[in-house]
């Protein structure tokens, strides 16, 4: 049998992206026979002009009533806030959940539907490998802001800690240009970089998943495309919509496949520097690029595909696809590098942390690199200058 | 005994890996512009520790500085100060200490130690007027703070050690000089990491002579003076010590109850500063040489012991909810014996009884109960269990466990026992303090809450009280003289003296640059100057004692923003920002943003928090690419 046929995929959560698509909700809703959600959004969001107003006006003319708006969401999840949320939950008789925003928002929002679903006080059994084991409320997910590639995902991060399962996954995912123009640069090309490292990380797994590829494909034609006009006009309503786009897709096609490189070493970097995950990923994503051209690392033909357009990847000979492909990979991250600190060197990072980062991201990750180029990469990383 | 005018110059270079040590002295120039202890000992370090290495690597740099003042007789002045690089926080971290180490090494004819590289095996050292001597410390490996101070004192008159807690690289090991201690930062690790069990000074070898006695003996009786008439100096603190400072903070609000959730608490008289004078039948046990006499000994059945200080009382007290002066006193003592810092073993404590309850560890730590408490203490000092992870402080023991919005720290340093949503000044004082939360880089509180002269409550000239008790702060630890005499010497001058208080605080908090330069603090610099016979202009005295702290100040930031210290990091635990606490009438949170913005305006640091290029060049500091 063909090894192309060889694969697991699973995509759960149905996307619905467009002008106007926050007025889907109601019957999205009605579907799963929820009317009263609770919507758990980051205060950062909400306190933006316009935006609840936005919000609210959707549910106009709907039999669904907001059981109450959560906005206590800062930029960490943690067990004491999901416990207020929950309550909220309860008390007012909810039924289903709507996370309003990205990161600790969604994070947040999950752990709230396990703790009313599971009817627990606390996390701590789940943490100790409890499977979540029966269908969870309805979850809606609407992006804006900066994401952090998991929210579309089976994973949620509470308390520093990750639980993964199934019944994780958002049920539906709105993506309207009302919610996804409210980014500034800084938060587009940290919310790129990740979406980047993703796709970038389905064409450079060792084993090639055809679905991965294809769900990955869009994510990075999106990038591209309007990156460049994304960070310069973040509040344009059709590249913003697109660049969401990538993120969502980016991070479920990530999600069927070997954690990424870039995106270990920045999770682990980022946790020891407390610096965003989005920033590390940005900056290290070159350095790791570089590394795999010098050592003619084999990425799928598709990444040029991908990133170039039909019209490049059809004038490139076959044998030499993989190496333009990184090539044009490497010009597309310089592009977000410019939008970010040049080097790690220019943020203070400390060096003596990456050793430690090297080893812990060896442990984790059986790839072709090993502690010595995790080392290089991060050394590559901290001494980069600015020349683009 | 030889005599020294002035003071000695001389630096003790020590090199651990080589085992070979050099002198060198200290230039005209840097004394001058950082004086000596907190701000001369930086300088060093800032010439010699290159950003981004191990705190606890071979790389890492300790330093110990006496200050000019050490060994005169000036009163409070018998301290010194240790700075290196920080195995909590990562950053800077100067940490100071009224033991009897500081005077020996002074008089044994140094002003500062410098210690690279790491011992081969466990040593300790012995510092005399000419030199270092290495002798092994194999039999001391392992033996608490009190026994491995006993046994190598018989060699000096100071000493300084680390207990098992040093030895095992907890983050937050302290060091012990008689019954005082260089508590924050984990600079017991720091030596703990190069081998190093113990430094005694033989002391005794040379006499200080300050070089214009007639003005020195003239300004110690002034300022001896002013100490004996302070209603806080003479008063408070001399018959309950730091925690008689108990009751008025539980009555603003500024007790740390039950992990920061709360600001105040019933029972909080039992642990007070009297009730402890009243149970432990108190005596004074203070630094030597001290007018202020803040340090008290006491007994529990017919067994001496140390009377907990305020910031102890309140971290493994009110913030566990643990209301006993007993149960207190005895763990103050086990932290003591194993070489730990109060504040931090109490702030992870409250943070690991709270991560317990929800579900994020498991301990059989609760609020409220001592069981258990002591044999954590334990399995923290000794890398036990969840104790290693807990001796690692709270900030990394929250990223691996979750519980980071209660994980009550400021860039790793655990807050001590001020809450400030009573006092937001005090808040806006930790998020900038440059080793981490620190109550003593500003001490705002005394302005807000002792002496009640500004609304605790309203932000307005915070970032201005903060910034000039920031300088002035670390120019008296570059003297270096004991920050608590500052409450006798601020309030001196007449136009302070004789207003009717209600002017004070209309003035303070209107008009706060007003209101604090009518301070006088020149007083300090005249001794200085005494001291190394300089010319002293009176009229110029505070105003160049104020900017050499704030090139203290300044510097310390600077090497933090090396280390990649940035705006991010001035802020305050998650829990002080956005929760509002349910034993207030009215429920508050600290507006930082608002005063950060200013604080930074004012000192001339950018909008992200790093010293602009032309602050660095106004103060005289060089700029190291």
């Amino acid at each position: 049998m063909d090894a192309s046929y060889n694969y697991e995929f699973l995509a759960h959560p149905k996307i619905i992206s467009g002008k106007c698509s926050l007025e889907n909700i109601p019957a999205e809703l009605a579907g799963y026979d929820a009317q009263k959600p609770l919507v758990i959004a980051r205060k950062s969001i909400v306190q933006q002009e316009g935006i609840t107003k936005k919000f609210v006006r959707a549910f106009a003319d709907s039999m669904v009533v907001l059981g109450a708006v959560y906005d206590e969401v800062e930029n960490y999840a943690g067990i004491s806030k999901a416990r207020e949320a929950a309550f909220l939950f309860t008390e007012r008789g909810c039924d289903s959940l709507i996370a309003l925003g990205s990161g600790a928002a969604v994070d947040l929002a999950k752990a709230v539907n396990v703790l009313v679903s599971e009817k627990a006080d606390n996390l701590s059994a789940f943490y100790e490998g409890k499977a979540i084991d029966d269908i969870l409320k309805p979850l809606l997910f609407i992006p804006a802001g900066r994401t952090n590639g998991r929210e579309s995902s089976n994973t949620m991060i509470i308390d520093n800690r990750e639980i993964k399962s199934d019944f994780l996954y958002p049920e539906v995912i709105v993506i309207d240009p009302r919610m996804t123009s409210v980014c500034r640069s800084d938060d587009v090309a940290e919310s790129a970089a990740i979406a980047f490292a993703q796709s970038f990380a389905v064409f450079a797994a060792k084993k090639h998943n055809p679905m991965t590829a294809a769900v990955a494909h869009p994510a990075l034609s999106y990038l591209s495309q309007c990156l460049e006009q994304g960070l310069k006009r973040p509040k344009n309503k059709s590249t913003s919509i697109a660049l969401t786009n990538a993120s969502v897709v980016a991070s479920i096609a990530y999600d069927n496949t070997r954690p990424g490189t870039t995106n270990l070493l920045a999770e682990e970097l980022a946790r020891a520097t407390d610096l965003s995950v989005g920033v590390v990923t940005g900056m290290l994503l070159p350095s790791v690029i570089e590394l795999m051209g010098k050592k003619e690392f084999p990425v799928s033909d598709e990444l040029l595909l991908a990133i170039g357009g039909l019209d490049v990847y059809a004038a490139v000979a076959p044998q030499d696809r993989a190496r333009k492909g990184l090539e044009t990979a490497l010009k597309l991250a310089r592009v977000l590098l410019s939008f970010l600190p040049a080097s790690l060197k220019e943020l203070n990072v400390q060096k003596y942390i990456f050793n430690e980062v090297a080893r812990t991201v060896a442990q984790k990750c059986d790839d072709i690199f090993s502690e010595n180029d995790f080392a290089e990469i991060l050394e590559a990383a901290w001494g980069r200058r600015r020349e683009y | 005994m030889r005599e020294v005018i002035g003071t000695n110059n001389r630096i003790l270079e020590i090199d651990l890996t080589a085992k070979k040590f050099l002198e060198s002295s200290v230039n005209t120039k840097d004394r001058d512009m950082y004086w000596g202890g907190k701000g001369l000992a930086l300088k060093l370090l800032y010439d010699r520790l290159e950003p981004g290495v191990d705190p606890l690597g071979e790389k890492n740099i300790f330093i110990i500085e006496t200050g000019v003042l050490t060994g005169t007789g000036a009163p409070c002045s018998g301290r010194f100060e240790v700075v290196s690089k920080s195995p909590l926080t990562g950053i800077i971290n100067c940490s100071s200490c009224g033991g009897p180490f500081g005077m020996a090494v002074k008089t044994s004819g140094w002003d500062a130690i410098i210690l690279t590289g790491r011992a081969a095996s466990p040593v300790y050292l012995i510092i005399d007027y000419d030199g270092v001597q290495f002798k092994p410390a194999d039999t001391l490996w392992g033996k608490d703070t009190a026994a491995a101070e006993a046994e190598i004192i018989k060699e000096g008159s100071g000493a300084m050690v680390i207990g098992p807690a040093g030895e095992n690289l907890v983050r937050f090991a302290n060091i012990r000089s008689g019954h005082r201690f260089v508590g924050r930062g984990g600079m017991g690790a720091v030596l703990g990491a190069k081998n190093i069990k113990g430094i005694v000074a033989k002391g005794k070898e040379i006499k200080i002579v300050p070089a214009n006695k007639k003005l020195f003996f003239a300004t110690n009786k002034k300022f001896l003076k002013y100490i004996n008439r302070n209603f806080v100096t003479s008063g408070t603190y001399r018959q309950f010590g730091t925690n008689s400072a108990t009751i008025a903070c539980n009555t603003a609000g500024t007790i740390p109850v039950r992990n920061f959730t709360c600001g105040s608490h019933g029972e909080v008289h039992k642990i007070s500063g009297e009730a402890m004078a009243e149970r432990f039948k108190t005596k004074w046990d203070t630094c030597r040489p001290c007018a202020i006499l803040c340090g008290h000994k006491g007994t529990i059945d017919g067994k001496e012991i140390h009377v907990p200080e305020y910031e102890t009382v309140h971290l493994l007290g009110s913030n566990l909810e643990i209301f006993d002066s007993v149960i207190i006193s005895e763990w103050n003592e086990l932290c003591s014996q194993y070489g730990m810092d109060t504040i931090s073993v109490g702030g992870t404590l409250g943070w690991a009884m709270e991560a317990t309850e929800k579900g994020l560890i498991k301990t059989n730590l609760k609020f409220g109960s001592p069981d258990s408490v002591a044999e954590m203490i334990e399995n923290i000092a000794l890398g036990r269990g969840i104790g290693k992870d807990l001796g690692q402080g709270s900030r990394l023991a929250a990223k691996k466990y979750g519980g980071e919005d209660f994980a009550m720290h400021v860039k790793g340093l655990e807050l001590p026992g001020y809450e400030p949503r009573g006092a937001i000044g005090h808040g806006l004082g930790y998020a900038t303090a440059n080793r981490g939360g620190c109550h003593l880089s500003s001490y705002i509180i005394a302005i807000e809450v002792l002496y009640d002269m500004a609304d605790p409550y309203n932000p307005r000239w915070k970032h201005y009280m903060v910034k000039f008790m920031e300088d002035f702060f670390a120019a008296l630890n570059s003297m270096h003289i004991c920050q608590f005499t500052a409450y006798a010497v601020m309030f001196e001058p007449p136009l302070i003296k004789m207003s009717p208080f209600p002017v004070i605080k209309i003035l303070m908090q209107n008009s706060a640059p007003l209101a604090m330069n009518l301070m006088d603090v020149s007083l300090y610099s005249e001794l200085w100057h005494a001291v190394l016979g300089k010319t002293y202009l009176p009229y110029l005295g505070m105003r160049k004692f104020l900017k050499m702290g704030e090139r203290v100040h300044v510097l310390e930031r600077h090497m933090n923003t090396r280390e990649g210290i940035s705006k991010k990091d001035d802020t305050l635990p998650l829990r002080l920002l956005t929760e509002g606490r349910k034993c207030d009438a009215v429920e508050r949170t600290v507006p930082l943003e608002k005063m950060l913005k200013k604080y930074y305006k004012l000192r001339g640091f950018d909008s992200n928090g790093v010293p602009q290029r032309r602050t660095l060049k106004r103060l005289g500091i060089e700029i190291k690419e």
